[in-house]
């Protein structure tokens, strides 16, 4: 699977000069299954083209995509179709809810797809250190401890392509480690590709395609 | 199901408690509606299967009793009334023609008066009769006359004579019990029979005694049989028909006013049918739109949680379905209390028509007010859905 974007111009950027970017305004092929990096300093429109590959965001110049189809002519069916078991997502505002447990919002998602039995959605809480918090309302936890349950929740399906909107900008280094090792683990198990935006670090990989923003 | 879980931690009770009280009364008020629609068309189905009997008469005015007017039906009026596309069927009162009846009632002892008056016979074809008693026949030479009274007799007795001369009250069966003589004196002759009453009836309100035995008293004792007949009988399949009531009016026929007091009582059915489904459409639908509304305060404040779960690529009609189910058990439980205070009204409603106004109908609730109870409930379902589906899809677009 590959998205294919042609002069895409956010509404919000049209007036801003962009000439800079490897992205807006110019034609470029994401590979599904490629890692990438998509570095900015803030407001350049990260989340803004996350959120267009993931459907949510159609104010925009320009044609996207993805399997030779027009992202603007999916349907609500499609979308459903494609967020359960094409493409996963971590927003950078989470998206988590509030009034559920830990545990409750991992199972919200895996229960579309079946994807991970009940023990290995524990040896995930496991391994980034928050299988105390299962129990635990979610707006009782830190951003830290949010950040690293969406980042569980988001990988509780298939996928070919993983969009992540700074998903370490609360995590101490040893925590990005485990979060990186899950990832890639789970990339690797799917034989799917990420888009990690960031402020600019590459985390120690080198080895990753960096896109400018 | 945890999408009821996401849910289910907002949306205020109270609203969906009061709308659910609301919607009960109002389907309870339909349903009541539906079943007393039901009853009156049965009743009236069931009266409409036998053919209805109106007793006609000429009206009496001075120039009757001056002997200038006949009140009398002559054949040919007979002829015509048997035309009539509302008549079935039509029979003349046979009357005693030219001799006198004694009827002489004593017990020789106990405590009933001694009786004796005068009395008339008539007569009718059997099928005319509202009862038919196994004893109702005649042959000639039997001395004992089978007769039928009119119940209307036997309660002017019972509640006008024996209270006013202090004597008991007596049963039908008591009366069936009593022999009576009758005299017969005519200017061929006299003769003493004695007749005894076999039934009471509802129909006709006057002596009756077989056809045949009238017939061979007019002949033996009397001036033979008349042509013509003061009172005659028409039998009806619909009594409602507008036609007999024109009829009757143009040839100054008078009738019993049961006919004017059988449509009083449809009206009332009807106009009872008729506010309470008002009434009940009007609570009902009020209570549907604050269901309705309950449930676009429960999506607007369920926006940020639906928004989550397109993020996570739940289907929209998951998710409306998921909003649908706390209405579906609402509903349900209104259904329920509904048809549970509609079969208790319902037995309550049948008991009373049956000791008040004597009309029987069925205890049990009938189905079509189940059906069209179910039917009101879908109907708000599909309601619910459509607003729920159209705000969910409203918010995958914004």
């Amino acid at each position: 699977m590959k998205f294919f974007l042609k002069n895409i111009i956010p509404a919000p950027l049209i007036d801003e000069d962009l000439s800079a970017s490897e992205i807006w305004g110019k034609e470029i092929e994401l590979e599904c299954s490629q890692r990438y990096f998509l570095s900015s300093g803030s407001g350049k429109g990260k989340s803004t083209l996350l959120n267009i590959l993931y459907g949510l965001r159609k104010d925009y110049e320009g044609i996207v995509f993805a399997e030779q189809r027009k992202l603007k002519d999916f349907s609500m069916d499609d979308w459903a179709e494609w967020r359960s078991s094409k493409l996963a997502y971590l927003p950078q505002n989470l998206q988590l809810i509030n009034h559920l447990t830990v545990y409750e919002n991992l199972v919200l998602k895996n229960q579309l797809t079946d994807s991970y039995s009940s023990e290995e959605i524990h040896s995930f809480l496991d391994k980034l250190g928050i299988t105390e918090l299962k129990d635990r309302m979610v707006s009782t936890l830190s951003i830290g401890q949010q950040q690293r349950v969406a980042l569980i929740r988001s990988l509780l399906q298939p996928f070919d392509f993983l969009l992540l909107d700074e998903p370490f900008s609360n995590l101490d280094e040893d925590n990005i480690q485990k979060a990186l090792d899950l990832v890639h683990a789970i990339c690797k198990q799917q034989n799917a590709g990420y888009l990690i935006a960031t402020l600019g670090y590459d985390y120690g990989i080198k080895t990753n395609k960096m896109l400018l923003l | 199901m945890m999408l009821k879980t996401v849910f289910s931690k907002s949306g205020d009770r109270k609203t969906l408690v009061f709308a659910g009280i609301g919607a009960t009364i109002g389907l309870v008020l339909l349903m009541i509606a539906v079943q007393i629609y039901v009853d009156v068309y049965s009743i009236v189905q069931d009266k409409n299967k036998q053919n209805d009997y109106i007793v006609l008469k000429k009206g009496i005015s001075t120039l009757n009793t001056l002997g200038l007017k006949s009140s009398k039906f002559t054949p040919d009026e007979l002829d015509e009334l048997s035309k009539q596309d509302f008549v079935s069927k039509v029979a003349p009162f046979k009357s005693g023609n030219g001799f006198e009846v004694l009827v002489i009632l004593s017990f020789g002892s106990g405590n009933f008066p001694p009786f004796s008056t005068l009395a008339f016979f008539e007569s009718l074809p059997d099928d005319f009769l509202d009862v038919q008693p196994k004893e109702w026949k005649w042959q000639e030479g039997n001395k004992e006359v089978p007769i039928i009274l009119p119940n209307t007799f036997l309660d002017a007795y019972n509640y006008g004579i024996a209270p006013s001369m202090g004597a008991p009250q007596a049963s039908k069966d008591l009366i069936k019990s009593v022999r009576f003589q009758l005299k017969i004196s005519g200017d061929k002759g006299n003769a003493l029979y004695f007749g005894k009453v076999v039934g009471f009836s509802d129909r006709v309100n006057s002596i009756l005694v077989p056809d045949n035995f009238l017939c061979y008293l007019n002949k033996n004792y009397g001036n033979g049989d008349t042509e013509q007949f003061s009172r005659i009988i028409i039998a009806t399949t619909n009594k409602q028909n507008p036609k007999i009531k024109t009829y009757l009016k143009s040839h100054n026929y008078e009738t019993n006013n049961e006919l004017i007091k059988e449509n009083m009582m449809q009206q009332i059915a009807l106009g009872l049918f008729s506010s309470l489904s008002f009434i009940g459409i009007v609570i009902v639908f009020l209570s549907v739109l604050n269901l309705l509304l309950y449930a676009q305060v429960s999506i607007a404040k369920n926006k940020i949680q639906i928004k989550i779960l397109f993020l996570l690529g739940y289907k929209w009609q998951a998710i409306a379905k998921a909003l649908l189910r706390q209405f579906v058990w609402v509903y349900g439980v209104v259904f329920l209390i509904a048809s549970i205070l509609l079969i208790v009204l319902k037995w309550f409603w049948s008991v009373w028509l049956q000791n008040i106004m004597s009309i029987h109908v069925s205890v049990f609730a009938s189905i079509i007010t189940f059906v069209v109870g179910l039917a009101f409930i879908l109907l708000f379902l599909f309601l619910n859905y459509n607003n729920i589906k159209v705000q969910v899809k409203n918010l995958f677009e914004a």
